[in-house]
């Protein structure tokens, strides 16, 4: 799953970073941040360690990451998520049977804070 | 001359004394005669009125051997005087029981006392009657028992009446048993109310369910002796209670799920409860209403877990089911490698990935609105044309793959805004052209129209179609339901497409429905409020 997703952001010329939990997530991203490497985040909500919400958070939180783009990628399609989601900065949430990879990639460029390399999780 | 006056006692003069003596008699005998004559008639009138009398009568000696009878008891008995004399009355009497003839001759021989009472005989004939029966002893100047004088009066056919009347009381008392045994035990809580919504009856399992005295809310407005929530706890206005609603439409009503409407009871404890409601007309015209409902927890739970399962498979169906959606999308994307069978193949795993998800979806959605998570959310205002016209071109593709064409009419100009949900709009848009175009044949238009009117836009999808019957409309919009036609042409169909547009589109304010329905035409419509029409509202 998480490699056909990279293969198709890379194909689309994106550097792409992969983390397997939250908790790895949000380490990579704030041993990146000083160089300010990541245009954009992709955010699975159900993960291992730390969900993605708690993730989302801690971004959010840390004054130097907090204008940091972040998708979220999920399975869960409840309002309740999608509105805590949102509420929490994130800046769409995409329900993964609802949408091609393709249409994902295209809002993408759309969303990334500048540069050209993305980080996707899980 | 005092030759007429004796100085002398006169001398007896027998000649004197005859006539006197004769003339003493002669008066006697006039006198006697005449009283007797007097007497004689004084009988005869007595007789008379005893023969002319409508009633029995009868006169006995001591040992009751019967001595006289009148026409009344001839009649009655169908005995004549001269076959009853020699006999008693058992003639057509002892169907009595023997304690009865003892009590009777006690009565009046041993005491001296008259007798009444009620008495079932037998007629010659063999019909038997009722009679109240009066026997009165007769004695002479002398003290001496001599008889004794029975009357009696035909009773039976008020004694039938009465019977009558006994059995119809029973049937009633019976008939009241069992209705009070079939309200008191009845699981389902039961009250009436009159045309004023007053409670006239209440059953115990509803005191129950509600928490109150039926001696307390008797003749009691229903709406002040208990309160009415919906789910959410917000109160019912009366207007909208269904036990008025009833009242003042006269029309039946039942709820669809226990979810609706909860009572509130002592103590602020909640009842959510399934009911029917029937008015009770008289003369065509509303004199009260009916209400039985039932306790909707368990069912509600039921209903709940049902729908929370249904909404956890969903969704662990979707992280595989997206995964095979992308990754049949990344083969079809790279398949520049593949042999061209192999090509066919990823194409053939992209259209099943992508019907699996559709039914997956359906499912989530399905879930969500069984939950009462509201179908509409993050609410925008949207211009119609615009939003159709976007809508159709993603559609296109769709329609394309079934050689259909989809045609935009636009007869309303000027920007048509109504504010509500781009996905829930997007939803039933989807489900609606998706049917239009799945149900009707190859290389025929499917139209769209938009229309304004009354504060509403109004959307037509129509197409040439397959007719669908009376009996199949009035369940179209039902969840799970599907016409026969439709499982024939798209078997894998689950039958929720038109339920989950019709509580979308009911959620927004609007309505949805059938237009016409045969094989030349079939139009599905549907209305939003425009945004306007809101706020001239407001």
């Amino acid at each position: 799953m998480l490699n056909v997703l990279k293969d198709r952001f890379e194909a689309d010329d994106w550097e792409v970073s992969v983390a397997h939990d939250g908790e790895e997530a949000i380490q990579a991203i704030e041993k990146e941040s000083s160089k300010s490497k990541f245009d954009l985040v992709l955010l699975d909500l159900l993960m291992p360690k730390k969900d993605g919400f708690s993730v989302l958070r801690d971004i959010k939180n840390n004054p130097e990451l907090k204008n940091l783009s972040i998708i979220v990628l999920s399975n869960l399609g409840g309002d309740e998520d999608i509105k805590k989601a949102l509420a929490l900065g994130a800046k769409d949430y995409f329900v993964k049977t609802q949408h091609p990879m393709s249409e994902i990639v295209e809002k993408a460029k759309k969303y990334k804070s500048g540069g050209a390399s993305a980080k996707t999780k899980n | 001359m005092n030759s007429f006056i004796p100085t002398q006692p006169p001398k007896m003069n027998i000649f004197f004394i005859i006539p006197a003596v004769i003339s003493i008699a002669v008066f006697l005998w006039i006198l006697i005669s005449r009283f007797k004559k007097s007497a004689d008639q004084d009988v005869k009138k007595y007789l008379l009125a005893l023969e002319s009398a409508s009633n029995h009568i009868i006169i006995t000696d001591v040992n009751g051997m019967i001595l006289y009878a009148n026409k009344g008891a001839e009649k009655m008995t169908g005995y004549n005087l001269e076959e009853m004399k020699g006999n008693t009355p058992r003639l057509w009497g002892g169907l009595m029981p023997g304690e009865f003839y003892k009590k009777l001759w006690q009565t009046k021989k041993d005491k001296l006392q008259v007798f009444s009472g009620e008495i079932k005989n037998r007629r010659k004939n063999q019909d038997e009657y009722f009679a109240l029966m009066r026997i009165s002893p007769i004695i002479d100047q002398k003290g001496n028992l001599t008889g004794f004088v029975s009357t009696e009066e035909d009773i039976t056919e008020r004694k039938q009446k009465e019977e009558e009347l006994r059995v119809e009381k029973n049937k009633l008392v019976e008939a009241k048993a069992k209705n009070e045994a079939i309200l008191a035990s009845m699981g389902d809580g039961l009250f009436a109310v009159d045309r004023e919504g007053r409670v006239i009856m209440i059953n115990a399992q509803a005191e129950r369910l509600l928490g109150v005295l039926k001696n307390n809310v008797l003749d009691k407005y229903y709406y002040e002796a208990w309160h009415m929530e919906n789910e959410k706890g917000a109160a019912i206005p009366l207007e909208k209670r269904p036990v008025q609603v009833v009242l003042s439409t006269g029309k039946r009503t039942e709820t669809m799920t226990p979810a609706d409407y909860v009572y509130v009871r002592k103590g602020d404890t909640r009842l959510a409860v399934a009911f029917t409601i029937t008015p009770i007309l008289v003369g065509g015209a509303v004199s009260g209403a009916v209400v039985v409902f039932r306790d909707g927890t368990m069912e509600k739970e039921i209903d709940r877990a049902k729908s929370e399962f249904i909404s956890i498979v969903s969704h662990q169906l979707r992280t595989p089911v997206s995964g095979l959606g992308w990754l049949t999308e990344e083969l079809e994307f790279d398949s520049k490698n593949l042999t061209s069978k192999q090509k066919k193949y990823v194409k053939d795993l992209v259209t099943l990935s992508k019907r699996l998800i559709g039914l997956i979806e359906d499912l989530v959605n399905f879930s969500k609105i069984e939950l009462k998570t509201p179908a509409i959310s993050e609410i925008k205002s949207i211009e119609i044309n615009d939003f159709i016209g976007e809508f159709v071109k993603e559609m296109e593709a769709y329609a394309a793959l079934k050689k259909h064409t989809i045609i935009l009419k636009k007869e309303v100009s000027g920007p048509l805004i109504v504010e509500t949900s781009e996905k829930a709009l997007s939803k039933v848009l989807q489900n609606l052209i998706s049917n239009a175009i799945d149900y009707s044949p190859k290389n025929t238009p499917v139209m769209i129209n938009a229309d304004k009117a009354d504060g509403f836009v109004k959307i037509l999808i129509s197409s040439k179609g397959t007719a669908i019957s009376k009996e199949e409309q009035s369940h179209l919009f039902e969840k799970f339901y599907r016409t026969e036609e439709a499982k024939k042409i798209k078997p894998e169909g689950m039958g929720l497409g038109l339920y989950i547009a019709k509580v979308i589109i009911e959620e927004a304010g609007g309505k949805v429905g059938l237009g016409s329905a045969d094989s030349e035409e079939v139009v599905f419509w549907f209305t939003i409020p425009l945004k306007e029409a809101m706020i001239n509202k407001n």
